[in-house]
């Protein structure tokens, strides 16, 4: 795997940023931590050194300048080691008491460089000076511990902010390189789908994340492109193969007919056949054609209104002389009135000719052929039912796909597109196709929702 | 009578030239819509036979030119197989009618026929009358040799479509189109069927016969030649 894709990835990226923001955030805090507990302990330095300062003057006062000097010497070596600072100077500047070397020539609290007794570089101390009598009074601390709390504050808030930042680019790398994981395994099925295993699926891991549901609904379509695409194969076999036929028919009437010219014979009869071959031919490419055209307009509005009640009035009468001429019947059962459907009258009347001829020509002698038209709520029903063979229940949606033929049928006329177009043509309308058990018979019916106005 | 034919494919062309010649018309061709334009605007002809697609124009903007510019004589257009949805679209721009190819000479020849017939025969008949049968427009009854003959309304339909052509072939195609109003071929004997109960009715008591089949073409009605 190409690790900079996983560097790229989102996760990846968001956590570089939002490691970028807690480091600066850090930073932050830190100065200003930083700043807030040195003038805390500062604060506090001060209230412990004013008082000596105060109580010492006092004493000079209350007791003279020699129990002053002796309490100051007191404080001076025992405070001392603490890295507090007491020193007193006489009134010729030299210094008295002290063993730091410090001047005295300090105003307000300040903060001075002291060389050690031992000449040792200097540590800083916080100091301020007072007069007392002719004595000059500075007191002071060292700012190391104050410097150490410090210190130790920004280490840990260093340690702490390294440590989540490891965690957050480790977290962020780990997830960018499952998302990277998984979006190469869609790749991967994808391109085996570009190569023709339509088969080939996205892999769905229980967790359910976006690429989850994504590669869920990727599965959806797969399914449709792929049902869709062994439908165009058989369809384009189905077409080729029913194609074939009248063309080598055609052939052999033109051939025939050759013959025919050779012999000194007639060859109208058999030109006649190649002609009622290559019309049937042409016919078909037109309702293939036709098909198409009318799927190809899915979803675009059908600006006409269509009196159902009237086109099934007129093809009715006309196929009532059809059925009748083959021995069959055809009854009419039409409300008075108007049937009003949105719609195209040529594909509608397309569709509703197609399943008379159907009752007709897969009908015995006999066949007892209903058009009805009937409201059921707000639905209008259009109806075409017959006694004849019928359709098996198996063979019933079968039937709706170009070029399907029955075996029953198989014999009998018609080139298979004869539902696909009526499937097409309702499918176009936004109306139902259904084909039912007419006990004994076909029913074929075409609901068309919310056509009856309320 | 003189047609203009514009038309590109070439076999199409000479194939369609060659028929309407030896039926004793005279023929201009030419392969571009702009021409085709150009000569309507200059020269007089009887109909002009566009092909929808074309170089240049296509069949339906020389169409519209033309009924801009007033010119009305007949004009049919050719379209390809399965355009038929176009045909309302052709129809509105001006056009007399339609053929979609790949059609039968015949066909074309009894739609020119048709067309420059209508031109001249626009007077509204009250009554058409072959031989010894009379067809009655307006109390839509047909009589035969002084007998009443009861039709149904696709009947009448069908025979006054055959009466107004009378002499001349109606295909089975015109006839889906003009009485059944389907602009597909059904795939059905509708027409037979309608033919053969016209005959039973109107033929088959009488002699001699008027309505004759034109073998793999269609009909026609005419009385004894």
């Amino acid at each position: 795997m190409d690790r900079g894709n996983i560097f790229s990835g989102g996760a990846f990226r968001v956590t570089v940023y939002a490691t970028t923001v807690l480091v600066a955030l850090c930073i932050t805090v830190a100065f200003a931590g930083y700043r807030y507990i040195q003038n805390e302990q500062i604060n506090q330095l001060r209230g412990f050194l004013a008082p000596i300062g105060t109580a010492l003057h006092t004493i000079q006062q209350g007791e003279g300048d020699a129990e002053f000097l002796i309490d100051a010497r007191i404080l001076s070596r025992q405070l001392e080691p603490s890295g507090r600072l007491i020193a007193v100077f006489d009134a010729t500047g030299e210094q008295i008491i002290g063993a730091r070397r410090v001047t005295p020539d300090i105003t307000d609290w300040s903060v001075r460089a002291l060389p050690g007794p031992d000449g040792t570089p200097g540590q800083e101390y916080y100091l301020t000076a007072s007069t007392i009598g002719t004595h000059t009074l500075v007191v002071g601390a060292s700012l190391e511990p104050v410097e150490r709390i410090g210190e130790a504050f920004i280490r840990i808030l260093f340690l702490i902010t390294a440590f989540l930042s490891i965690i957050f680019i480790a977290l962020g790398y780990a997830t960018s390189r499952m998302v990277q994981l998984k979006l190469e395994r869609l790749g991967d099925t994808l391109a085996l789908v570009g190569e023709g295993h339509t088969d080939a699926r996205l892999p769905v891991s229980p967790a359910n994340d976006q690429i989850d549901r994504v590669a869920r609904r990727m599965n959806g379509h797969l399914a449709t492109l792929s049902g869709l695409m062994s439908a165009t194969k058989s369809s384009a076999a189905a077409i080729a193969h029913d194609l074939k036929r009248p063309l080598a028919r055609a052939l052999l009437g033109v051939d025939r007919a050759l013959a025919q010219v050779d012999k000194g014979a007639d060859p109208q009869a058999a030109l006649e056949d190649t002609r009622h071959e290559l019309a049937n031919l042409t016919g078909m490419f037109e309702t293939i054609l036709r098909i198409a055209r009318i799927d190809a307009g899915h979803g675009e509005g059908l600006g006409g209104s269509v009196d159902l009640a009237d086109l099934a009035r007129d093809l009715g009468e006309t196929f009532q002389v059809v059925a009748e001429e083959s021995g069959q019947s055809l009854a009419l059962v039409v409300p008075e009135g108007r049937a009003p459907v949105r719609g195209d009258a040529g594909m509608l009347s397309q569709m509703l000719v197609n399943l008379l001829q159907n009752a007709v020509t897969h009908g015995p002698p006999g066949n007892n052929i209903t058009l009805s038209l009937t409201c059921e709520g707000r639905d209008l029903c259009l109806s075409v039912a017959d006694t004849g063979p019928g359709i098996a229940e198996p063979d019933r949606t079968s039937v709706l796909a170009p070029f399907f033929r029955a075996d029953t049928a198989r014999t009998t006329e018609g080139n298979g597109l004869g539902l696909a177009l009526v499937k097409s043509v309702t499918d176009r309308h936004g109306a139902i196709l259904t084909l039912s058990d007419n006990a004994p018979g076909l029913r074929v019916t075409v609901r068309f929702p919310g056509a009856v106005p309320t | 009578m003189k047609i203009l034919l514009a038309e590109d494919d070439r076999k199409v062309a000479e194939f369609v030239v060659t028929g309407l010649e030896e039926s004793g018309h005279s023929v201009d061709h030419v392969t571009d819509g702009r021409e085709a334009l150009s000569y309507c605007m200059y020269n007089d002809c009887d109909i002009a036979v566009l092909d929808r697609m074309m170089p240049g124009m296509d069949g339906l903007s020389v169409l519209k030119a033309l009924r801009a510019a007033g010119k009305g004589l007949p004009v049919l257009m050719l379209t390809a197989l399965g355009d038929v949805e176009a045909r309302v679209e052709g129809l509105q721009a001006g056009a007399d009618d339609y053929l979609a190819k790949p059609f039968h000479f015949s066909e074309l020849l009894a739609r020119i026929v048709a067309l420059t017939r209508r031109g001249r025969e626009t007077a509204e008949v009250p009554e058409l009358k072959v031989h010894d049968l009379t067809l009655d427009l307006l109390a839509r009854t047909a009589h035969r040799q002084g007998h009443l003959i009861e039709l149904q309304a696709k009947e009448f339909a069908l025979l006054e479509v055959l009466m107004r052509n009378a002499g001349r072939v109606v295909t089975r195609t015109m006839l889906l189109e003009k009485v059944w109003n389907f602009n597909f071929d059904p795939n059905t004997s509708v027409v037979e069927t309608h033919i053969s109960r016209l005959r039973s009715k109107v033929d088959k008591p009488f002699d001699p016969i008027l309505i004759h089949t034109i073998r793999s073409i269609g009909y026609s009605i005419h009385g004894p030649r």
